[in-house]
């Protein structure tokens, strides 16, 4: 057996009583209220087995007294193997198992008190006209004693354990058992719907009473669970329609954009591809990346690999020949996967500590769900006797920012776009415009205004016009890509000296516009692989 | 290797074994388990049959921002960069049962039974040393690609990359800590005997249920890859939370104790809260 049970509890008749209680309190639940929730049905038809005889409900009216469990008896210990387990993490947790249930030799006595005038009439809810004429409302009530022996039972199941619940399908029942009843008329007939009626309950009601169950045990213990439960209900009450786009919004979005999703919308409708051809793909909207061209921005992204790319083994180096340059892209791919700082680097002490320290940092940012998670930084007190954790009392995010103020010296992602984008081509095409960049250096130039909330650019709305207006007095009036560009403050960008922030996505455009890499759907052979990660 | 390390000295050590596994099982008795853990107990215990390479990079003033009490720097206070490389056949062998505490306590327990054998990881690590070694700040800083990784290594990373595959696109971790672990698990308990008689005596008709009891092994699962799989992936969680730079550990000396004693407290404690 896989499972072990605990043998003192069968010794010493406890697991009897245990089980004694808790069928009564189940057979009895349905005669106990007549409502029609889930658990009176289930346990209704746990009824069958008592009710037998009656197959239409209204049991109340044929159940005198409430059902006794006089006995119950499980001499063998019963067994719960498990024959193959599976666990996944990913999309969600879930524990897949195939079990088995052996249970052997078990008696249960029932006993309870039946009406057995067949003639009682009732005529609680039905009209009077049709009324039979013979009534004979007096009631009969005998006792009835039902004893179930050498109950065997052997089932395969499907356990899945999920989040917040246990659901079990049972694949392959083996029930048997004798059955004797007090009145010996009756016992043929219950016997035989009983056991027809078993398929019924391994199939259905078992199933549905474990999972509401497991359902109930899980949302009582864990108060995530029941915050789970908490957010579907609060949803529908949220359902009220909601405007997303109000007019007045459409006119302070980038009238580019609109054009540009117009066309694609538009494209959609009549299936031409003439209005996007100058669009390319989809991808070269600013700021839009598409999921299939996810692994490109994440293999740029900075990492010990690419950072020391130059120092790594051979196969990752990429090679200029044209032929396997495809294979030597994938096993460049492949490379990115784990995180390391090649060997050599070491060796050759050629690291930087504040660069590794920041490429981590970087990465942990990147990592964390919640914004403001903060790495755990525990204390542990050794040389007592006890030894206690404790978390850490000061605020690490403090500390972080002053560990960042201090290594202001290194680089970080977004500084290394900075200068490009200052020194663009189409910006430096006047020394006046050269001189404007540099002067307008803290405000920083942001190809994604969509990210900005919505009261932050109303805020700086102002400033942003009077600084583009001095900008377009500057420049030629030729650069009207000009009009995509929001100026914002240099505190909302610039990670240095201010708290961390989340590494935000600027510089792919500059890639693509300054260096010719594209994000969208190009050819995979065409594609350079992404150069090495570099100040 | 900057360190010199008498291996062979520990290793044939059977007292430090059993010491290293008493104090690891004192440990898992004092910590509170949730009420689905039974116990949890290691039966065996050895280090390794080589020591662990340790490289000193760097001995230098500490970056600002790692002491975690500020108010008290030291002239004195240092920072050591140094990589540790463990390569190593080590034997842990652990117990724990999963309990069922309906509709009695303890009414049902599935035993599980854990036995690493092998672990690999190269790493940068970072510590600090304050208030006269009094504090000691440890942090992991990344994970080191081998120059020559050995043909072994590479067929292990192989197969599991096999298994991971589902994770390939998704963003880099930036620390996995443990390169290669091996684990294997055993899932519920041997058949015990009086149990077996019962069942032959009143089981004549169901082959399967005779193959089983024939079977003196009963019906234990042994190296559940799923099951070895997700333990792996806890505890590189876990540490990856606990130590990976930007997190750290600070160890507080009351006395006089020395640094190398920490670090094998720190991990004696990683693999404890791993289980859970």
């Amino acid at each position: 057996m896989s499972f072990r049970f605990n043998e003192d509890v069968f010794r010493d008749n406890s697991f009897n009583q245990k089980i004694q209680e808790k069928l009564t309190s189940a057979l009895n639940k349905a005669f106990r209220e007549d409502t029609s929730s889930q658990t009176t049905t289930t346990a209704d038809i746990n009824n069958g087995s008592v009710s037998g005889a009656v197959t239409h409900s209204d049991k109340s009216d044929i159940l005198k007294s409430r059902i006794n469990v006089k006995k119950t008896d499980f001499p063998t210990i019963p067994k719960f193997e498990i024959l193959d387990l599976d666990i996944n993490t990913q999309p969600r947790s879930l524990v897949k198992g195939i079990c088995k249930i052996i249970v052997k030799d078990a008696m249960v006595q029932l006993n309870t008190v039946i009406e057995s005038n067949l003639l009682l009439v009732n005529m609680k809810h039905s009209p009077s006209f049709i009324k039979p004429k013979l009534i004979e409302n007096n009631s009969l009530e005998i006792p009835i004693v039902m004893t179930f022996k050498n109950i065997s039972l052997e089932a395969i199941s499907n356990i899945f354990v999920k989040n917040n619940s246990i659901s079990i399908s049972f694949n392959d029942v083996n029930l048997d058992f004798d059955f004797d009843c007090s009145i010996k008329i009756l016992q043929k007939t219950i016997e035989k719907r009983l056991k027809d009626s078993m398929h019924m309950v391994f199939k259905d009601v078992l199933p549905t009473v474990l999972f509401n169950m497991s359902q109930s045990w899980f949302t009582s213990n864990h108060d995530t669970a029941s915050g789970n439960t908490g957010g579907v209900l609060a949803a529908p009450q949220s359902a009220s329609p909601k405007t997303v786009f109000d007019e007045v919004d459409l006119q302070e979005l980038s009238p580019k954009n609109m054009l540009r999703l117009s066309t694609i919308v538009s494209s959609r409708h009549t299936l031409s591809l003439h209005g996007t051809s100058d669009l390319n793909s989809m991808a070269s909207i600013p700021g839009c990346l598409e999921k299939q061209n996810l692994y490109r921005f994440i293999s740029r992204m900075p990492s010990l690999s690419n950072y020391y790319s130059a120092y790594r083994r051979k196969e990752a180096t990429p090679n200029a020949n044209g032929e396997n340059s495809s294979q030597q892209n994938e096993a460049f791919q492949y490379s990115h996967d784990d995180n390391c700082l090649p060997e050599r680097v070491l060796r050759e002490k050629q690291y930087d500590l504040n660069q590794i320290l920041d490429i981590q940092n970087k990465l942990y940012e990147r990592s964390t769900v919640d914004e403001n998670e903060k790495p755990r930084r525990r204390v542990i007190k050794l040389g007592k006797k006890h030894k206690k954790k404790t978390e850490s009392s000061q605020n690490p995010m403090v500390k972080s920012a002053s560990e960042s103020q201090n290594r202001q010296t290194t680089p970080t992602f977004e500084q290394i776009n900075f200068p490009k984008t200052a020194g663009a081509p189409e910006v430096c095409s006047t020394p006046k415009c050269e001189v404007n960049a540099v002067h307008s250096a803290p405000a920083q130039v942001d190809y994604f205004s969509h990210d900005i909330p919505e009261i932050a650019e109303k805020s700086f709305n102002d400033k942003i016009t009077v600084a583009r207006d001095e900008l377009n007095k500057r420049l030629s009036s030729k650069h009207a890509d000009f009009n995509d560009i929001s100026l914002t403050r240099n505190a909302r960008i610039n990670s240095i000296g201010s708290p961390p922030k989340r590494i935000s996505f600027v510089g792919i455009n500059n890639y693509y516009n300054s260096n010719g890499w594209k994000w969208g759907n190009e050819d995979h052979t065409t594609v350079l692989p992404p150069p090495p990660y570099k100040v | 290797m900057s360190f010199e390390i008498h291996w062979d000295d520990l290793h044939n050590d059977a007292a430090l074994n059993n010491q290293i596994r008493d104090k690891l099982n004192s440990f898992f008795g004092s910590l509170e388990l949730p009420s689905y853990l039974n116990y949890i107990q290691i039966t065996d215990f050895k280090i390794g049959s080589h020591a662990p390479e340790i490289i000193l990079h760097d001995i230098s003033e500490p970056i600002a921002g790692l002491n975690p009490d500020p108010s008290c720097t030291d002239i004195s206070d240092l920072q050591i960069l140094f990589e540790v490389k463990y390569d190593d056949d080590l034997r842990l062998e652990l117990n724990t049962s999963l309990v069922l505490n309906y509709p009695s306590k303890e009414f049902m327990a599935l035993p599980i039974n854990i036995k690493v054998n092998f672990m690999s990881l190269h790493v940068l690590c970072l510590a600090g040393i304050f208030n006269k070694g009094k504090r000691i700040v440890f942090s992991i800083l990344c994970d080191i690609e081998d120059e020559n990784p050995s043909e072994d290594i590479e067929a292990r990373r192989e197969s599991i990359t096999d298994l991971m595959k589902d994770k390939m696109g998704s963003p880099l971790e930036r620390l996995a800590i443990i390169k290669n672990l091996s684990i294997e698990t055993e899932i519920g308990a041997d058949s015990n005997a009086t149990l077996s008689n019962d069942l032959q005596i009143n089981d004549d008709d169901t082959i399967s249920e005779l193959s089983y009891s024939s079977n003196s092994n009963g019906t234990t699962l042994r190296n559940v890859d799923k099951l070895e799989q997700f333990l792996v992936e806890k505890l590189k969680n876990f540490l990856r939370q606990e130590l990976g730079w930007p997190s750290w550990l600070t160890f507080e000396f009351d006395g006089e104790s020395d640094s190398s004693e920490s670090e094998e407290e720190e991990e004696n404690d990683a693999t404890g809260n791993a289980e859970d």
